[in-house]
């Protein structure tokens, strides 16, 4: 692990150029300002010490209190009334939690994504992001949860869905996706759990040892599970980690491949369609990784981590949403020309009611938008460099991204292929106070882990820099000297 | 880091490949090429409709491993990596043999028995003089909805024409592979650093393109053997076997390299490392595109969709595509290349690359030749008896006139970019 990060030399090393021969082109610095261990030790674990901002307290109490009322009071009357408190009926009997959970999914794949396949391909710039983005995965997934669980009808039966034998003789489907579903998705949050926990160990221990003897001390401690920084434990901890990696990534896929299997298996035409694995993939890195940004700036400015999380990391997620939504595009318009070219009616016909003459055709161009259209904003250097550019388009996305999951469920069950069953599909205020409960929910879960937990990954970031090795970098030695894209575009280097 | 090399004792100028010593080689590949070509000519006049799918076939092989040449020098330069600057010549050769392909490619196009065997729609629509009211009329009306895409025309009014795309496809492709080569060629004179950067910039737009391109490409050529059958996931599953392919080729030549003795300051073991990592992350990802696209039309079962696996479960084929798909394809390369001392060595790595490779064919063979017995007989047999043996000639004959240029091509440039500004960070890459 110590290894993977000795890759570049960077600007930290004198910038002199050296006309004669090959040049070397250095890659920018993962840390800013030459700040020391130390001082990063200090400011990450100073969150959870310090006295909390008056931000974090005017955005806690009524994210709160949302998550209070909405999923607390919303639930109760669901669950006292019955599913008909909300908005589904006959032909849409899918609608808004269907909607919300797959949503939620989706922001949570980011997170495991920087965590495992960032890793796997050892790109460092994750690991100033990589807890909190695994965070936010956690909470995500929590927050989907709910929505399934209650979709069932009687929540009390939701154990069920679990294949224990019993003397009801109750036993699962095994053919129905709806249940790979539920096996995906709670293992996806157990390993996800155990992934972010093991991370952390050496975290806490850090903050456990600063702490003053007392409570806080023990409860830390007994999170710390011991350890102590030796090198015994680290050649442990990296190899357990190496493997919860390996094993994390087919996760991260699988999840919302069987997600996407929950309407591609069906023969609902729109919904049936082979790319619908790989595209709900994408979609959700592309939401997750807009997620991501739209906590992190906020958070970044907050609490004085423009050092840590740079705008070469902002940069690079802005490259990737990019990236995703155009992959997401590709997607899109793949189903459309297919749905065409298949010259099959009904999959053509369900396509033309998004477009053209459906009762939700507007979603269909707000998802097109935004998730599409807008991340090509990202093209462009000084757009990426521009926060404000950026949190406008990530809102973009996250809005985008919820419309998508809206298109797929509603704009076709109440178009199915009997016109006698047409109907359409109003939310009711029971889905609005559901869903916005949980994003109070998720606000204040995030909340609390950056009052509680080291959000940004101490031990990993020390690693990117160049004096975490024991042996001195092998780059610098025998180098003349540097060149950096600046002295390029400056004119200065050739 | 024993291994830890600086740019600065690299020879200036870099390494060429000595051709002279493989003159051998090149004029058996020559000798080889000439007489299949001969022989394939000899088939093509007494059954010119097998012929065609034998010559697809082939083609379709050289065609996936060139484009997955495009695919990896691309997305090296637009994801601005250091690690494979050392191999990345490879790379840029492998996908500047696109125009030969092209070229080889043509006769499928311009040949009517040939192009009228394959692509069943051509003789339909052209008996109906291409006009969509008479397809509609002769009750031809799944290939009168497409008239807009499969179209024999230049410009069907909505898109280029089939002859059309096949040349556009390969000027984006081509001009794509030597446009980014050329950035890396001008710095191996001028030790320039700016060229990375243009590089870098004409990669990011270029890689739409390239995923444009090689879609349709799929499309056009393989989707379409079948006009009725349809899959959105096509272009993906085309594109994941030409980046499987080619990064297996490319770890062939390297290991080839090695052994003779180049690179030897150059390409490490982590080189090799991480190009297997690739390789497997693309095994694996073939197999999820594969699985998906087989799990849903089988799960669904529509007539339209599951004929094209129905008539690859059938008769003789059942077996063999089970091995492919399963086996040759995804278990036995998953198995061994997982552990990472095999992917270090190149010793090790070569077979399971050449096994790639002939996994590769196989899957493209599934593709293409099941498709041939229903289409040339009117579905009396599923196999041509013994057509088996010609497709194997074509395969050898263009593999042979395909490796001729790779080989030429090695020896026209430095082996590697020996003036990139990222060249000694690729040289002290460490997994």
């Amino acid at each position: 692990m110590a290894e993977a990060t000795a890759t570049a030399p960077s600007t930290e090393e004198s910038a002199t150029t050296d006309d004669s021969g090959v040049k070397v082109l250095a890659r920018e610095t993962l840390v800013l300002n030459e700040r020391s261990m130390g001082w990063i030790t200090n400011r990450i674990a100073g969150i959870v010490e310090n006295k909390q901002p008056a931000y974090w307290w005017f955005l806690f109490i009524p994210a709160a209190l949302i998550a209070l009322l909405g999923v607390g009071f919303g639930l109760s009357y669901q669950v006292s009334t019955g599913v008909g408190v909300w908005g589904n009926n006959n032909t849409a009997m899918w609608g808004w939690p269907i909607v919300n959970f797959v949503f939620w999914i989706g922001i949570g794949h980011a997170g495991t994504l920087i965590s495992a396949i960032l890793f796997l391909t050892r790109q460092n710039w994750r690991t100033s992001i990589n807890r909190a983005a695994e965070a936010m995965t956690i909470f995500a997934v929590m927050c989907a949860g709910i929505f399934p669980a209650f979709h069932v009808g009687r929540v009390w039966f939701a154990w069920f869905l679990a294949p224990v034998p019993n003397h009801m003789a109750v036993w699962q489907n095994f053919k129905s996706a709806l249940l790979w579903d539920v096996f995906a998705v709670s293992t996806y949050f157990t390993i996800s759990l155990i992934f972010w926990f093991l991370g952390m160990v050496p975290d806490l221990a850090t903050i456990r040892d600063r702490a003053k003897p007392g409570i806080r001390k023990a409860i830390y401690g007994i999170f710390s599970l011991g350890w102590r920084g030796g090198n015994r434990q680290w050649r442990h901890y990296e190899m357990a980690y190496m493997i919860l990696a390996g094993i994390s990534t087919p996760l991260v896929l699988s999840v919302h491949t069987v997600v996407s299997f929950d309407f591609a298996t069906s023969v609902v035409p729109g919904w049936h369609t082979t790319i619908f694995p790989p595209y709900f993939v994408a979609g959700a890195i592309f939401g997750g990784f807009a997620m991501v940004l739209t906590l992190m700036i906020p958070c970044r400015s907050i609490y004085g981590l423009h050092d840590v999380i740079t705008m070469k990391h902002i940069d690079n997620m802005a490259k990737i949403i990019a990236l995703t939504g155009t992959i997401v595009g590709y997607a899109y318009l793949m189903e459309l020309f297919v749905a065409w070219y298949s010259g099959q009616k009904y999959e053509f016909d369900a396509f033309m009611m998004r477009l053209a003459d459906g009762p939700k055709t507007s979603s269909y161009y707000a998802m097109m938008f935004c998730n599409v259209i807008s991340p090509q904003i990202f093209w462009f250097k000084a757009m990426r460099q521009n926060l404000v550019v950026v949190m406008i388009v990530c809102m973009f996305v996250n809005v985008g991204m919820w419309f998508e999951r809206y298109v797929i469920i509603v704009t076709t069950l109440p178009r199915m292929f009997l016109p006698a069953e047409w109907g359409n599909y109003f939310p009711s205020f029971t889905d609005w106070v559901l869903f916005i409960g949980t994003i109070g929910m998720f606000i204040s879960l995030f909340l609390l882990f950056l009052r509680f937990l080291p959000c940004i990954n101490i031990a990993e970031v020390k690693w990117t820099r160049k004096n975490a090795h024991a042996h001195k970098d092998p780059l610098s030695d025998k180098v003349k000297g540097y060149v950096t894209e600046e002295q390029v575009r400056s004119g200065e280097v050739a | 880091m024993a291994h830890s090399h600086s740019v600065h004792d690299l020879p200036a100028g870099g390494e060429m490949l000595d051709t002279s010593k493989l003159a051998g080689v090149s004029r058996i590949l020559l000798i080889v090429s000439a007489f299949g070509l001969a022989l394939s000519a000899f088939r093509f006049i007494f059954d010119s409709e097998s012929f065609a799918y034998s010559w697809l076939f082939a083609f379709a092989v050289v065609f996936t491993i060139s484009a997955g040449g495009v695919f990896w020098t691309l997305l090296h330069h637009a994801t601005n990596s250091g690690w494979g600057i050392a191999i990345r010549r490879i790379m840029e050769q492998v996908a500047n043999q696109i125009l030969i392909t092209g070229i080889i490619g043509l006769p499928l196009m311009l040949i009517p028995s040939v192009r009228e065997a394959l692509w069943e729609w051509i003789p339909i629509f052209n008996a109906h003089n291409g006009s969509q009211e008479e397809l509609m009329a002769a009750h031809q009306t799944s290939l009168a909805g497409k008239h807009a895409y499969l179209n024999t025309s230049v410009w069907t009014g909505y898109a280029p024409g089939f002859y059309a795309r096949y040349a556009l496809y390969f000027i984006l492709l081509a001009f794509g592979a030597w446009k980014i080569r050329s950035y890396s060629l001008k710095q191996d004179r001028t030790n320039a650093v700016r060229p990375t950067l243009s590089a870098r910039r004409f990669a990011c737009g270029w890689l739409p393109i390239f995923a444009v391109s090689v879609t349709f490409a799929a499309i056009d050529w393989l989707m379409a053997l079948n006009f009725v059958w349809y899959s959105t996931m096509w272009g993906v599953y085309i594109f994941a076997g030409c980046a499987l392919s080619a990064m297996a080729v490319i770890i062939i030549t390297l290991s080839l390299l090695k052994q003779a003795g180049y690179l030897k300051n150059v390409v490490s073991f982590e080189h090799f490392h991480t190009s297997g990592k690739l390789m497997f992350a693309f095994v694996v990802f073939w197999a999820y595109i594969t699985f998906s696209q087989f799990f849903l039309i089988w799960y669904a079962n529509i007539t339209e969709e599951t004929q094209y696996y129905i008539l690859r479960n059938t008769g003789g084929w059942n077996t063999g595509a089970v091995f492919t798909y399963l086996f040759a394809h995804f278990a036995i390369p998953f198995l061994f290349i997982l552990p990472a001392w095999v992917k270090k060595n190149p010793k090790f790595i070569l077979p399971m690359a050449c096994w790639i490779v002939f996994a590769h064919i196989l899957d493209l063979y599934f593709v293409i030749i099941p498709e041939r017995g229903p289409s040339l007989t009117h579905g009396q047999d599923l196999l041509i008896p013994g057509a088996w043996i010609w497709d194997i000639i074509a395969l050898v004959t263009i593999g042979c006139i395909w490796a001729f240029f790779y080989i030429r091509t090695l020896g026209k440039h430095s082996l590697y970019p020996c003036g990139d500004p990222r060249l000694h960070e690729s040289l002290n890459l460490a997994n």
